[in-house]
């Protein structure tokens, strides 16, 4: 869930040497000291049930249970070069629920998108559903297979991303 | 989760409550429904409460699932439990069973 | 402001919330807990092959994935917490001052290091000043009162544009 500030690439870096020593020495590595940063930015969210969420984060707390307003999901069929957005308002995301979560160049975000097809939301949501159905099945099939030698696959219906 | 240190919030922003929130009186020796962790669900007469949600049931019920995927509930295929003691760290949801109207989902049509 | 509190004051108003198994539950929140347990009153509950409406659920935190709130809620409880403020507004003044000069990252400065995070401040402050992709139309020009903004974080960013002389001002 932390963005990884490592050693920046040079002529790219975000922060100078000085305050990245700073973060190794005194950063917490806590969940709050690696979100504040993208307060007031629009960052993606991925969840554990594969949803992509795109938002100005508001607020958060030290759970990363995060307030996102002017929230967009998308989904991308990256096989056909689709993708599909729906606009869902204001969202309090419970943190235990995402996987990652990172800040948006608003600059950069839109390029891969030209080059891809928009579809209407329904269309990519049941697409993404059949995927999920699919990948559900089989892997719980594998699971009974697995119990029949008394191994255990667990493969949970939410966590699918 | 409770923010003791922002005290002096408190006095003008209301933080959330500390005791339960939900008055399970008024639902006893009335039917309830509730979903458990795990993908149970089971109706029930609430006979007793604490409060940490643990549930006293009688003439309970439970919805039996779908072999292939447990989270879809079979509404005809059902097994009798009888009195039973449920434990607050598995209940997800409580509800009336009466009051409850179901609508038919048109999507299945 | 916390997302927690942010939902203990949109009580009255509509939600929807989906549940960890995909469940979703609409209906007008009437009670918030510590642990985001809920109870909703005028409640859909829409399962994978049924929908019933009940005149009131209960939800547990731990059950719930994600909440879409109205698209006003944010202001709505800002609102409501200004009105509440401008009365308790010496109160927390004193506090703050006490604090001494981490003064402003309040929530922060309580759960963790005290002393590492005025130096981190200062450092992502001078960082932040280009660059600056603030998406904040809720500045509201204030008697130095931070928690007219969404939480001590998100103001103390924006007055560090305008750096460092605001730093342990207010």
């Amino acid at each position: 869930m932390s963005e990884s500030r490592g050693s920046p690439a040079p002529g790219k870096s975000k922060i100078t040497e000085g305050e990245a020593d700073l973060y190794l020495d005194q950063y917490n590595f806590t969940t709050t000291a690696a979100i504040v940063g993208s307060v007031d930015r629009k960052i993606f969210v991925l969840l554990r049930d594969g949803r992509m969420l795109f938002g100005i984060l508001r607020t958060f707390d030290q759970y990363a249970n995060l307030i996102l307003q002017h929230c967009v999901e998308r989904i991308y069929i990256t096989e056909e070069n689709k993708y599909a957005e729906n606009e869902c308002g204001v969202f309090m995301v419970r943190g235990e629920n995402v996987v990652m979560l990172g800040e948006v160049d608003i600059d950069k975000e839109d390029e891969p998108l030209v080059q891809m097809e928009q579809i209407p939301f329904e269309e990519a949501s049941q697409m993404k559903q059949e995927r999920d159905d699919a990948r559900y099945k089989s892997e719980s099939q594998k699971g009974r297979q697995m119990a029949r030698y008394g191994l255990i696959h667990d493969f949970h219906k939410s966590d699918i991303y | 989760m409770s923010e003791p240190s922002n005290q002096h919030q408190k006095r003008k922003f209301e933080g959330p409550k500390r005791e339960a929130i939900i008055n399970l009186g008024k639902y006893t020796d009335k039917h309830v429904r509730v979903k458990l962790m795990g993908g149970r669900l089971v109706v029930g007469v609430l006979k007793g409460y604490d409060q940490l949600m643990n549930l006293v049931l009688d003439e309970t019920v439970e919805y039996m699932r779908d072999e292939e995927d447990d989270t879809v509930i079979k509404k005809d295929s059902t097994r009798e439990l009888g009195l039973v003691v449920m434990r607050g760290t598995m209940l997800l949801t409580l509800s009336p069973a009466d009051g409850s109207e179901c609508i038919v989902n048109p999507h299945l049509e | 402001m916390l997302p927690l509190y942010l939902l203990t004051n949109s009580n009255g108003q509509h939600m929807l919330i989906e549940l960890k198994n995909g469940d979703t539950v609409q209906g007008q929140l009437t009670n918030v807990d510590n642990w985001m347990n809920l109870t909703l009153a005028d409640v859909t509950h829409t399962a994978s092959n049924e929908v019933i409406t009940l005149p009131e659920i209960y939800v547990r935190g731990n059950f719930i994935k994600y909440i879409k709130l109205q698209q006003d809620v944010i202001e709505k409880v800002k609102q409501s917490s200004a009105q509440q403020q401008s009365q308790g507004h010496h109160q927390n003044r004193d506090f703050r001052r006490r604090q001494g000069g981490g003064g402003n990252r309040r929530d922060n400065d309580r759960r963790f290091n005290q002393g590492g995070n005025q130096k981190r401040n200062e450092g992502r402050g001078s960082h932040y000043n280009g660059g600056n992709r603030r998406y904040n139309n809720q500045r509201q020009s204030n008697d130095g009162n931070h928690s007219s903004a969404m939480g001590g974080f998100v103001q103390h960013h924006q007055t560090s544009a305008q750096q460092p002389a605001s730093l342990g001002h207010n």
